[in-house]
């Protein structure tokens, strides 16, 4: 069995980012990551065969991203990247099972890091699993990193400055954009709120470009609008679109119909909890977030003494915090490992918290706005699909949530939400927002379904084949 | 704050019958009550199928159960099934289309032998079949391996969770009044006799309480100061993800019948479980071992299962898992359940310890503690099935 002092899951920002402070303090480290090379979702580095002719239209978080290879370089020596690694359990005695190259394999760790990131909050309305309904992240991807425009005429629709970096990127790329919803009630200037977005004043530059961009373009940004419906038959045709009151809730007379074959939806992330659950993590929801995340000490230390948790996959605050809180608890877990602090990182460790409290003061400016409202959750009729892997309805949904005491892992096993291929991460964030708005029979935060590995498909040959523990 | 349950005004103040637990067995009972007008409340502490009924193989089994009572509470059960599938209104995905046990170690024939000797004695033969002939009813076995197999007609698979809410809707309409998430915390018994039930909502009175609460029936037993030998054992399987049908029948290891013992003292026992569901799914299993109410799987038992199933079918080395589950079954020392009234308390009913077969026997035992309140004439003699027997060892 291999072992490792420090195991890191995920190779984005957080994860990147603890690993060099651990390497840096001397710890040897293992990162298993799902991806083909380092950098995450949002660093994600070019898939070959394509070369970057100015770096600078990749955006300031491509340039922090190179900074941050940069320091992964100088100490590559003591970091061991699995790449195309999937973990499919995390078990007593400091064990992980992953997958890689189509074996089976277990590692023990002395420390673990999750850096699991977050994905785009699922939300059901009518119409929302028609082909040409994309998540922004999706989108994002395609258009980025593929070189893929997925559509003619698009409509963008959610919350947050996220939406205007995927407008300009769309419309760079050639796309014809109908409209951009804005579900919240923003006030004031979006130049602000994307400032506040990268808490950090310097970025200023990048946000004004992407509003010039979509200015130039006449794409309208309407704020207090949600796409309340998708018609089409085989894809989207059109978007019923319609104002909103402050709690999200579609005002009467107020729908349009927009003639689009492309919608993306972005509505925020939603944190990936299912390797924190996993290890026995406590959790808790965050109101500002609206989702799960794991409870942390100031060291990002999860419950379970040992695992740490940072980044989007622990409350989703984007890069820079990802950024931060990997370097808080590399050095915390080099130190609970037992090696002297490197140079200077007792001062930077002080100097990192205050960087995140800035970062969370700010943060809380955009969750006012973002955070998700009742509304959001009522667009569903009868017969929406909740669970796309069992076609689960929400009147089936709907009608069990007014039984008795009955909770989320009660609705799974009676209808079998959630027991698809994706292990519940579209439906289970909807199925929580469902049980505290629709009136459930349980009081307090209601919990989030089980989670049982393996956590991620793995072929039956697979597990069949691995290898002896001896 | 943790979730709880909602307070509802209404509780029921008194009831004939108060069924603890909402598994098969439970459910099974209130209904089968409920249609001789019985006024009946059930009680249980999560949600119905929740626990050993809501995770498992989904089989209606009969080919290894032992000639003598065992068989012959397997044969009334299954034609329980039967009727139910006819009277219920609600179709809980029950397809009896025989069952399969595959030989494929020399060391399992003699023991298959003796069974089927048994059997053919007890007035209810099996028959063996050659390798071809398995491989013929289930094309997917692993033509290197096989032996042969035992086959068996009456067998098949169902859906538990939806029999347990086919039953509960029926019953609601006849009456029944189910309470979920409602604690049972303690049972008045005066002068021998049971007086009433307290839960943490409230007070029924009652003269009689049915134990059907499965691996908490020892729980249940101690509030009327009585020994009830029923611990729970853990067995894991795996789900994959939906294919087309590849699997057309429940099949099971004839190992089962040479390592019955293994998985017990800390050891981890397995063998082959495995058929395909009404949606597609595989279930594929399975491990055994002692882990008290600990509901997680452990890598080990994951990887084992793997195996066990790919060594009985290679071909499936590329469909995907998508979980793993385990649950604790409600386990006697001598693998039968305990049924019937007990000495010393009145109205005190059992009605648990069904050893991982509670889906097959749930609605026949059912329907049997139903006819000894109503009459006290029983299809099957309930005799060999009571708490006092000796093989429960119980002073």
């Amino acid at each position: 069995m291999e072992k490792a002092e420090l195991a890191i899951i995920g190779g984005g920002p957080g994860g990147i980012s603890a690993a060099v402070a651990a390497a840096e303090s001397g710890v040897n480290v293992t990162i298993l990551d799902e991806n083909a090379r380092i950098g995450g979702q949002i660093f994600r580095q070019l898939e070959k065969g394509f070369t970057l002719t100015n770096p600078k239209a990749m955006g300031r978080d491509y340039q922090k991203g190179v900074d941050l290879f940069r320091q992964f370089k100088q100490v590559e020596s003591r970091i061991n990247y699995l790449n195309h690694a999937t973990v499919w359990g995390i078990f007593d005695h400091h064990r992980i099972a992953y997958e890689r190259n189509r074996k089976s394999k277990t590692i023990e760790y002395k420390n673990l890091l999750i850096a699991s990131g977050a994905y785009d909050r699922p939300v059901p309305f009518p119409g929302w699993t028609l082909p040409g309904v994309l998540t922004a992240g999706g989108a994002q991807n395609l258009v980025k990193n593929q070189r893929i425009l997925p559509g003619k005429k698009f409509l963008l629709a959610g919350t947050g400055p996220l939406q205007l970096v995927l407008a300009h990127q769309l419309i760079q790329a050639g796309a014809d954009i109908a409209a951009i919803l804005e579900v919240g009630d923003v006030k004031g200037s979006w130049l602000k709120l994307m400032q506040g977005m990268w808490g950090n004043w310097g970025y200023a530059g990048d946000g004004l470009q992407y509003l010039q961009t979509i200015r130039k373009a006449g794409v309208p940004i309407m704020r207090n609008h949600i796409i309340a419906r998708a018609n089409g038959n085989q894809n989207v045709e059109k978007a019923v679109i319609a104002r909103v009151d402050k709690d999200w809730r579609v005002i009467h007379n107020t729908r349009k119909s927009l003639n689009v074959d492309t919608v993306c939806l972005g509505y925020g992330l939603v944190t990936s909890t299912e390797l924190t659950r996993l290890a026995q993590c406590d959790h808790e929801y965050d109101n500002g977030l609206g989702g799960y995340v794991p409870v942390r000490s100031e060291t990002m230390e999860t419950t379970q003494k040992g695992i740490f948790a940072v980044g989007d996959g622990a409350g989703v605050a984007g890069s820079q915090v990802a950024l931060a809180e990997g370097r808080i608890a590399g050095i915390a877990a080099s130190q609970a490992l037992g090696h002297a602090p490197g140079v200077g990182q007792k001062k930077t460790l002080a100097e990192l918290q205050k960087k995140l409290t800035r970062h969370h003061r700010l943060r809380k400016v955009l969750d006012e706005i973002s955070r998700p409202r009742p509304g959001l959750y009522e667009l569903a009729e009868d017969e929406t699909i909740i669970c796309r892997c069992e076609d689960v309805t929400f009147k089936q949904i709907k009608t069990l949530i007014q039984k008795e005491g009955i909770n989320a892992k009660d609705i799974k096993r009676t209808t079998r939400v959630g027991m698809g291929s994706c292990g519940g991460r579209m439906c289970g964030p909807i199925l929580i927002e469902l049980l505290r708005n629709l009136g459930s029979q349980i009081s307090g935060q209601p919990e989030g379904l089980n989670v049982r590995p393996p956590v991620k498909p793995i072929p039956l040959g697979v597990l069949a084949g691995a290898e002896n523990n001896e | 704050m943790n979730e709880t349950r909602k307070e509802t005004p209404i509780f029921p103040q008194e009831a004939e019958v108060v069924i603890i637990g909402g598994g098969v067995v439970g459910s099974a009972t209130a209904y089968f009550l409920a249609k001789e007008n019985k006024n009946v409340v059930l009680l249980e502490k999560g949600y119905c199928a929740g626990e050993a009924s809501g995770g498992n193989a989904a089989w209606v089994w009969s080919l290894t159960r032992k000639a003598g009572i065992d068989l012959q509470l397997a044969m009334h059960s299954i034609s329980i099934h039967e009727k139910l599938q006819a009277e219920l209104e609600l179709d809980f995905e029950y397809r009896a289309r025989g069952g399969l046990m595959i030989i494929d170690a020399e060391n399992q024939v003699p023991f298959v032998k003796a069974h089927l000797d048994q059997r053919k004695k007890d007035g209810h033969p099996l028959e063996m079949i050659d390798a071809n002939e398995v491989l013929e009813i289930e094309p997917m076995l692993n033509r290197d391996r096989i032996l042969g197999g035992v086959w068996n007609p009456v067998d098949g698979t169902t859906n538990p969770i939806l029999l347990v809410a086919s039953l509960n809707r029926e019953s609601e309409k006849l009456g029944v009044k189910i309470h979920h998430h409602t604690e049972v915390k303690g049972i008045d018994v005066s002068q021998g006799q049971v007086k009433s039930v307290t839960t943490d909502r409230g007070t029924i009175k009652t003269d009689c309480v049915v134990n059907a609460a499965g691996s908490w029936a020892g729980h249940i037993g101690k509030m009327v100061g009585i020994t009830v030998p029923v611990s729970p054992f853990q067995m894991a399987m795996l789900v994959t993800e939906q294919v087309p049908r590849c699997l057309f029948h429940p099949i099971m290891g004839a190992s089962y019948m040479v390592e019955e013992d293994t998985g017990k003292e800390g050891g981890l026992g397995s063998g082959l479980i495995a058929s395909q569901q009404v949606s597609g799914n595989l279930l594929l299993g399975a491990s055994w071992r002692d882990a008290g109410f600990d509901k997680r799987t452990i890598q080990e038992e994951i990887e084992r299962i793997a195996r066990v199933n790919i060594e009985a079918m290679p071909s499936l080395k590329d469909i995907r898992v998508i979980r793993s589950f385990a649950n604790f079954f409600p386990h006697t020392p001598d693998d039968l359940p305990i049924l019937g009234s007990v000495k010393g308390v009145e109205g005190f009913i059992m009605a648990s310890g069904h050893n991982g077969h509670g889906v097959c026997l749930g609605p026949g035992s059912g329907k049997l503690v139903a006819e000894l309140l109503c009459n006290g004439n029983t299809s099957v003699p309930m005799e060999k099935l009571k708490l006092e027997r000796s093989a429960l060892s119980v002073e």
